[in-house]
């Protein structure tokens, strides 16, 4: 059976130079599945920028999540930000979407550049209603709009870092304009028709940063929503409490419909007996602090247990870039965790007695609670649906 | 030829295992003609009773709380069999 879900993934670059970013993406689940994604952008660039864009966003996530007027968030918002002691003027945009499951979609945007939608690759304009709002100070122009989204549909929204990369240079003089943004958008969705958020939103700053020759001249942020069928994976570790319970095992992983991922030498031995596929380990692999990985014919990939898991929590914990440092095991389970959607964990509960020896680390405890801690990242930092099921 | 079975199962890999992955590096390439190196994901002996992981296996021969100094210097042993039987 088919499922539909929002993908939703950023990829940032701070300015040249600069250690943190002046662009902060959030985005969380909110009751009644709905999701809430915003992006702000703070004045000028540095700490400064992201205390101002943070404070901004973290606003906006809330405000919108706890169905508050829109107008109204609008209004505490821009009356609540701190003035900059340099130029005297409180400044963050922000452009923030709130998603029913159904696809309806509702936007509220302040200064940021224009919020795209592409419907079969096509791109197709937002009708969006000015609203002016008088604050303390002065009267400010928000933008406020109300979409459907269909399966296929992708929304993409970027700071003005993005469409202003390039700037100056002979091929873009004013920039990375929004007309060559869509093009490029269009051409890369024509090669690669299911492109996933991840990798769209990290090839669009890639681009610009490209643009800028390396040397990004403001902070580039682009996140993309991407309304889609759901891409599944199976992740099998540990033994089961008992004997009896292998064939079961052994049935699920084989009926499913989508990657599987082994994890254990225990497991991936029983699996590859039930199955009578041969096991042959990965000698390339060799030069890593975890195991290297293996094959396995109905496998997308066979790995070590404890160790592995272990090393993906630091790796889901640790920023983007360091997902894609490395190439064994962990980063591959990883990465191909992270490009899915839905994700089913199938673990073993018997207790492992050579995991119980005084010399073992502390961390190699129980596979339950890493398998837990994975599970909850997935889940709340990630969006991913996560169902975990002990055998 | 000598057939050398690594375990690099958790226990195994977390107890010193992990010495045992440069193993092809200690040997000349004439000797290396006469090892076959074969890793396991696990070989199952960790569950027994007082298990003294890490293990290796040399032609049928198990070795517990297996260190690198002294799998070397088992191969170069047989190694040395395998070269006086071969001038006799």
């Amino acid at each position: 059976m088919k499922e539909f879900i929002f993908e939703i993934d950023y990829y940032n670059v701070p300015k040249y130079k600069q250690v943190v970013s002046g662009d902060s993406f959030f985005y969380t689940k909110t009751k009644g599945n709905r999701i809430v994604a915003t992006l702000a952008d703070g004045l000028g660039s540095g700490i400064k920028a992201n205390v101002l864009s943070q404070l901004t966003a973290s606003m906006t996530q809330k405000f919108m999540a706890a169905d508050y007027d829109y107008l109204q968030t609008a209004q505490t918002i821009l009356e609540t930000l701190p003035v900059c002691s340099k130029r005297k003027i409180s400044y963050s945009t922000f452009t923030s979407v709130k998603i029913s499951p159904n696809g309806n979609t509702r936007i509220l945007d302040y200064d940021n550049p224009e919020l795209l939608w592409f419907r079969n690759n096509e791109y197709k304009p937002i009708i969006l209603c000015n609203v002016d709002i008088d604050t303390l100070h002065t009267r400010k122009i928000v933008k406020y709009s109300k979409i459907k989204l269909e399966v296929g549909d992708r929304l993409i929204l970027f700071s003005d870092g993005l469409v202003q990369s390039g700037i100056t240079t002979k091929k873009f003089p004013l920039g990375w304009e929004v007309e060559y943004v869509k093009r490029f958008i269009i051409n890369t969705v024509n090669k690669d028709e299911n492109i996933s958020a991840r990798k769209l939103s990290k090839l669009l700053v890639d681009k610009a940063l490209q643009n800028d020759n390396g040397k990004a001249h403001d902070d580039i942020t682009c996140a993309v929503v991407y309304y889609k069928v759901a891409r599944k994976v199976i992740l099998v570790t540990g033994p089961p409490s008992t004997h009896e319970k292998d064939k079961y095992i052994v049935e699920e992983f084989k009926n499913f419909e989508g990657k599987k991922i082994i994890m254990g030498g225990t497991t991936s031995k029983i699996i590859s007996k039930q199955l009578n596929e041969k096991i042959e380990i990965d000698l390339d692999d060799l030069h890593s602090d975890i195991p290297p990985a293996s094959k396995m014919k109905s496998a997308d990939i066979v790995a070590e247990g404890m160790l592995t898991l272990n090393k993906i929590i630091s790796l889901l914990n640790g920023a983007p870039d360091d997902r894609i440092k490395g190439n064994d095991a962990a980063y591959k389970i990883c990465n191909m965790l992270l490009d899915s959607d839905i994700i089913h964990f199938l673990v073993g509960t018997a207790i492992n007695p050579a995991h119980q020896n005084p010399n073992m680390p502390v961390e190699m405890g129980l596979r339950r609670i890493s398998v837990n801690k994975i599970a909850e990242i997935l889940e709340n930092k990630f969006l991913k649906k996560v169902e975990v099921e002990y055998v | 030829m000598i057939k050398v079975k690594i375990c690099l199962g958790t226990a195994c890999y977390v107890l010193g295992g992990t010495e045992f992955t440069q193993l092809q590096d200690c040997f000349t390439e004439k000797e290396l003609k006469n090892i076959s190196f074969e890793i396991s994901t696990c070989m199952d002996l960790c569950k027994l009773d007082n298990a003294k992981p890490p293990y290796v296996i040399i032609n049928d021969e198990l070795f517990e709380n297996a260190d690198k100094l002294l799998i070397i210097a088992e191969i170069k042993n047989i190694l040395k069999e395998i070269e006086d039987d071969r001038k006799k």
